[in-house]
């Protein structure tokens, strides 16, 4: 996994890993919808044929809005749980797809809708009384999706972010939420375009939820809905622009070894027994071993942010000390003077590479923190 | 051989003033809080960098003879208030930060009581359902409590346990029913083991078995629980400790391991088990 720590020090070459994953991405998204369609079969013939042919009667470029979007792989991953029903609802998403694609839906299509979203939740169809009208959200580099209204950002689910009920937002939170998130993006890119590059890659969307009781969980990534992050409540004056680009990188990164790890395999092997989690050696509260598993790559990849951050010429003093606050908050983890493998090992079942790798990642963290105390510079990109 | 005896800034060991006494009689000792120790030793906080230096030419002059000194570790935490001495309370270092160049300087010494571990700098410091799993890996003859660790707003289902108490996984001196809040998030719920309480501690290999109203232990248990001393020291990577069980008849239960002795302090014989357990390890 040599590549992959490499692409968290967003070092000016990045592996292959960066961009061609989302390639591999797409084909496997297409034989995991396959597979749906030909399992089907064996429940209900019609509708495996209505989701062929819901399929096939999208153009191209819808094709891979619909293999890509959160809410697709949501469905695909569960689906033998309920075939037909899950057969069903990809059906209407590819209806949904198509009707955003032709600006009206096919006939038959949720005949009482008043509206229809996209699978992104980027674009949306209202029914007016001239016709139906196209409303698009705004997005970042005409990309990830900056998500108030759709279904999936109201929705009410199992995760703390989205277990209570979204709040309305006033039109001066969206504008602030705009452009925080942004001036975040724009922070992020031009400070380490690697990560720029990520986060347009591995986040379909972002999707922001009020609630005023919240006072936990900042934002969030959730592994059985790939390309999605949540943000809370980042209209409060507390969720300054920087905070949103650590989200924004924290979140995507997640997304990334979610697909990192649909694709090639997951690092913990076996499903762990959260009747005992290991403590965070960043927040000191027990999180389940998945979780630690990802905050490892995470906070490496934050650590880094903030290295990149430093070389920024003209930084005043006090933004300076900020940045290493923020720094040595990230590097905190690694800098305990035993192996991180040992917080694990005991824990889970992990794929052959995972700890080796671990270990690695703080190895270079604690040389790059000497290197900087020994010789007052800042460090330069490793050398894996 | 004189011994430094380290302790942190706040969360400050409550036997270090009866270790300080007993080592003085011995080759001399000082007793010395985790910042004075570091920066001692020639560590300093560089606000160009924000990070901490070690000025080994400082330690050299300070400790020329470290290879025939001896540290009493005695840092089982280290605080916010440590790490706020160490950056002039700028706010940029982190509590790991200072474990890191404590746990360099350590190696420069000749003999270390008490070294680095699993989340604290002299030994594995662990929440109870870890410390549960780890004793029962090792021993299988006495039991550990019956648990529930929920994950986010989970209803735990308590109609099983006897005892029921709602705690933190860091408590490890509160088995007494309270009124909590059982909708908060995350919610670990313990069965309070059957019988009465009992400690074993130690102090290196020496031991001892108590209660707190001082009663007679029965001698099988006695017996048992010295004999867990070896495990316990050596499964928490302790110099010292105590354990804290139920005995139900002839029934143990394992319920908590603390690598501070407050309640040991309480023990008629904890000063002759100190120096004992002292004299072997200088020995």
């Amino acid at each position: 996994m040599f590549d992959m720590i490499h692409l968290l020090t967003a070092d000016s070459v990045p592996p292959p890993l960066l961009d061609s994953m989302v390639d591999v991405y797409i084909s496997r998204r297409k034989l995991d919808l396959e597979k749906v369609m030909w399992y089907a079969h064996y429940f209900s013939p019609a509708a495996a044929q209505r989701l062929i042919a819901a399929y096939e009667s999208l153009p191209e470029a819808s094709r891979f809005s619909y293999l890509l979007s959160p809410a697709t792989y949501e469905v695909v991953h569960v689906f033998d749980q309920k075939p037909v029903e899950n057969c069903e609802l990809l059906t209407l998403y590819a209806y949904d797809q198509l009707s955003i694609a032709q600006g009206e839906p096919p006939k038959g299509h949720r005949p009482d809708a008043r509206e229809i979203w996209s699978l992104t939740g980027g674009e949306v169809l209202r029914r007016t009384q001239a016709g139906w009208h196209l409303e698009e959200a705004e997005k970042l580099d005409g990309l990830v999706v900056i998500d108030f209204d759709s279904p999936f950002a109201r929705a009410i689910r199992d995760s703390p972010l989205m277990s209570r009920p979204a709040e309305e937002f006033s039109e001066a939170e969206r504008n602030e939420i705009l452009q925080k998130v942004k001036d975040a993006y724009t922070y992020v890119d031009r400070v380490a375009p690697i990560f720029g590059r990520l986060i347009r890659n591995y986040t379909r969307a972002a999707r922001m939820r009020k609630c005023a009781a919240f006072s936990d969980v900042s934002s969030e990534h959730v592994t059985n809905t790939i390309g999605e992050i949540r943000l809370m409540n980042a209209f409060q004056e507390a969720y300054s622009m920087l905070k949103v680009a650590e989200a924004l990188v924290h979140e995507s990164v997640h997304n990334l070894l979610s697909t990192y790890e649909y694709l090639f395999g997951h690092f913990l092997l076996r499903e762990d027994d959260r009747n005992y989690r290991p403590v965070s050696l960043w927040s000191g509260n027990p999180i389940p071993v998945g979780s630690f598993c990802h905050a490892i790559f995470v906070w490496f990849a934050l650590y880094n942010l903030a290295l990149h951050e430093l070389r920024q010429p003209g930084l005043t003093k006090e933004q300076r000390k900020q940045i290493q606050q923020r720094r040595n908050h990230y590097a905190s983890g690694f800098m305990v003077p035993t192996d991180l493998s040992d917080y694990l090992c005991d824990l889970g079942l992990f794929q052959r590479e995972y700890l080796p790798t671990i270990d690695r990642i703080q190895e270079i963290v604690q040389n790059l923190v000497r290197k900087e105390s020994h010789q007052g510079m800042e460090a330069t990109a490793i050398a894996v | 051989m004189h011994t430094t005896i380290v302790i942190d800034e706040k969360y400050r060991d409550t036997a270090a003033v009866q270790l300080s006494s007993m080592l003085s009689q011995g080759g001399g000792a000082e007793l010395v809080t985790l910042s004075e120790f570091l920066v001692r030793a020639g560590i300093e906080f560089d606000v160009e960098t924000g990070n901490l230096n070690w000025d080994k030419s400082i330690f050299s002059k300070r400790y020329p003879d470290a290879r025939s000194r001896r540290i009493c570790n005695r840092v089982i935490s280290i605080s916010n208030a440590t790490v706020a001495a160490m950056d002039g309370d700028e706010g940029v270092l982190t509590p790991n930060f200072v474990f890191d160049v404590y746990a360099a300087v350590l190696k420069e010494f000749r003999e270390v009581w008490g070294e680095p571990g699993l989340y604290s700098p002299a030994g594995n410091l662990l929440p109870l359902n870890l410390q549960w799993r780890l004793f029962a890996s090792r021993i299988t003859d006495i039991s550990t409590p019956k648990f529930v660790y929920g994950f986010g707003f989970a209803n735990i289902d308590t109609k099983d346990f006897h005892r029921p108490l709602w705690k933190s996984p860091f408590d490890l001196y509160g088995w007494k029913p309270e009124e909590v809040d059982k909708n908060r998030i995350h919610p670990f719920v313990v069965d309070r083991p059957p019988g009465t309480p009992v400690f074993v501690y130690f102090v290196a290999s020496s031991a001892n078995v108590f209660t707190v109203e001082h009663h007679e232990v029965d001698e099988q248990i006695k017996t048992t629980l010295m004999r867990c001393a070896n495990s316990l020291r050596e499964m928490f990577g302790a110099f010292m400790g105590e354990a804290l069980f139920f005995a139900d008849g002839e029934r143990l239960t394992f319920a908590a391991f603390s690598h501070y002795v407050k309640t040991s302090l309480s023990d008629g014989h904890f000063a002759s088990v100190l120096e004992s357990g002292l004299k072997q390890c200088a020995a």
